[in-house]
């Protein structure tokens, strides 16, 4: 109970701070969106291999866009020396580790969501299982990036060259997660004849319910030392 | 040199390696599907074994180092991951080679040979990480965090590739092993078993030293 | 990687599938066993002398 209320106390500052540096997050969605233009390009401008590859175009630039936003707040909080006054406070780190990983969360799935109709238009793909599910694989696949993105942020942000050592820890972790979410994301659009979405969404959610406690577990290790 | 009991155990395993390739290349059956590729198995698995086991060891020592905070938890996790990664590699390679032959492309996404290279990638970059922390006691926290969250990940790589996989095709079938084959793979698994274990007793006092120097400067 | 890399680039010469018994295979695999063993021995040799272990 104490845990949940110390999490929405972070998120609110989360929240607040994505809110305040607002044009970094317009720069976040716009480098998405970007991403998708260059992979019109690699893909040879091919419709049909576009429309069959663009779930996995969404996600590698979720996956870009999330090198940006997850060392945005840490970042700055770092330079300020932000950590050390908020673990002055009586909250407790997995509180912070929540409060930052939901607020991570909802910045990546709100950078989904913008993606989404660029997908429609660009690469021709329409839901054919309809914007509820989409949208569920949305949420599940950022909440699978954003526990270890946030943890590996935390680390990244204090060591030297952050920028290389974040995607470098990362990538690989989240492998499995792009797999499963993609997986999901394309039956979603190309239709699901033999009902396969319900097992994908169910890797996508082990993997969250193993790296969010672990990382709660462990978060408390990184910022205290 | 004095007190160095891993030259001894590693000598051993060196020849025991040594022992166990030669029987495997001259005195084993060939395989019957896979010809003399399949003498590739003799250090192959070893090999995988061996990555295995030390991954296993960098988590169990990071693990030690963030509940008891020993240093030689630290050494144990470092060596093991640096030794890791060099086995990961040649699994990687010599799993190439191999698939060359037999399916005839230099990388097949096979879940075996791709979670093996999502793990060597995992771990290069816990690598890296060490590397970019100045203070020790930082670097120990932060690289044994980075060490659990991979470890745990791996049977999630492996799941997700098969899964995959199977929806395009069977996995490759596995053929019956000769006894004779077997004693030669029992051979190489403890020699090699030996080889890694002065590598990581040997990284561990290396690791050691490079600590005392940096407490002493 | 730079293994792999490098190890593509010595297999060049290779023939490609079921033209052989997969000798060549079988020696290019052992070859690269042989260079990592003997190359990490090698490296802790040098690195445990420098820091006098």
């Amino acid at each position: 109970m104490e845990l949940i209320l110390e999490s929405r106390a972070v998120l609110a500052k989360e929240l607040l701070h994505v809110w305040r540096a607002r044009a970094r997050l317009v720069a976040t969605g716009t480098f998405a969106l970007a991403t998708l233009l260059l992979f019109s390009f690699a893909g040879g401008l091919n419709d049909a291999a576009l429309r069959e590859n663009s779930a996995g175009y969404l996600w590698i630039g979720i996956l870009l866009a999330s090198t940006l936003a997850l060392g945005e707040g840490l970042r700055v909080e770092t330079e300020h020396n932000a950590i050390e006054m908020l673990l002055l406070l009586p909250v407790s780190p997995a509180a912070i580790f929540y409060g930052k990983a939901i607020g991570n969360l909802l910045v990546l799935l709100l950078v989904g969501i913008v993606m989404l109709p660029f997908l429609t238009v660009l690469f021709d793909a329409t839901p054919t299982e309809g914007v509820g599910p989409l949208l569920l694989c949305l949420f599940a696949g950022s909440a699978a990036i954003s526990a270890p993105g946030t943890l590996h942020a935390t680390l990244a942000a204090r060591a030297r060259s952050r920028d290389v050592l974040l995607p470098l820890l990362l990538f690989p972790l989240v492998i499995p997660c792009v797999v499963a979410a993609v997986q999901a994301t394309h039956l979603v659009y190309a239709g699901d004849p033999m009902d396969q979405l319900g097992s994908w969404l169910g890797v996508l959610f082990a993997f969250c319910v193993v790296h969010w406690s672990v990382g709660g577990l462990l978060y408390s290790r990184v910022v205290e030392d | 040199m004095k007190g160095r009991w891993e030259l001894i155990v590693g000598a051993v395993g060196g020849l025991g390696l040594l022992a166990g390739s030669a029987l495997g290349l001259w005195w084993a059956p060939q395989e019957r599907f896979m010809l003399e590729t399949g003498r590739i198995l003799y250090v192959h698995v070893p090999t995988a074994w061996l990555s295995m086991i030390l991954f296993t060891a960098a988590f169990v020592g990071s693990i030690g180092w963030l509940v008891k905070r020993r240093w030689g938890f630290d050494f144990l996790s470092e060596a093991s991951v640096e030794a890791g990664v060099v086995l990961g590699c040649l699994l990687s390679v010599q799993g190439s080679i191999w698939a060359h032959w037999t399916w005839n492309t230099w990388w097949a996404w096979d879940p075996r040979l791709t979670s093996v290279a999502v793990m060597v990638l995992s771990f290069l970059g816990i690598l890296a990480l060490r590397s970019f922390v100045d203070d020790p006691e930082k670097r120990a926290t932060w690289s044994a965090t980075a060490t659990i969250v991979a470890w745990v990940n791996v049977p999630f790589v492996y799941l997700c590739v098969k899964w995959m996989r199977s929806l395009h095709q069977g996995q490759s079938s596995v053929a019956n092993i000769d006894p004779d084959m077997g004693k030669v793979l029992l051979l190489n698994t403890v020699a090699v078993t030996l080889v890694a274990i002065y590598f990581v007793v040997t990284r561990w006092r290396i690791a050691n030293a490079v600590h005392q120097r940096e407490f002493t400067e | 990687m730079i293994l792999l890399s490098l190890s593509a680039a010595f297999a060049q010469g290779m023939p490609a599938m079921h033209t052989d018994d997969g000798t060549s295979h079988m020696v290019w695999a052992y070859v690269a066993t042989a260079v990592v063993y003997l190359g990490y021995t090698a490296f802790l040799v040098v690195r445990g002398h420098q820091e006098k272990v």
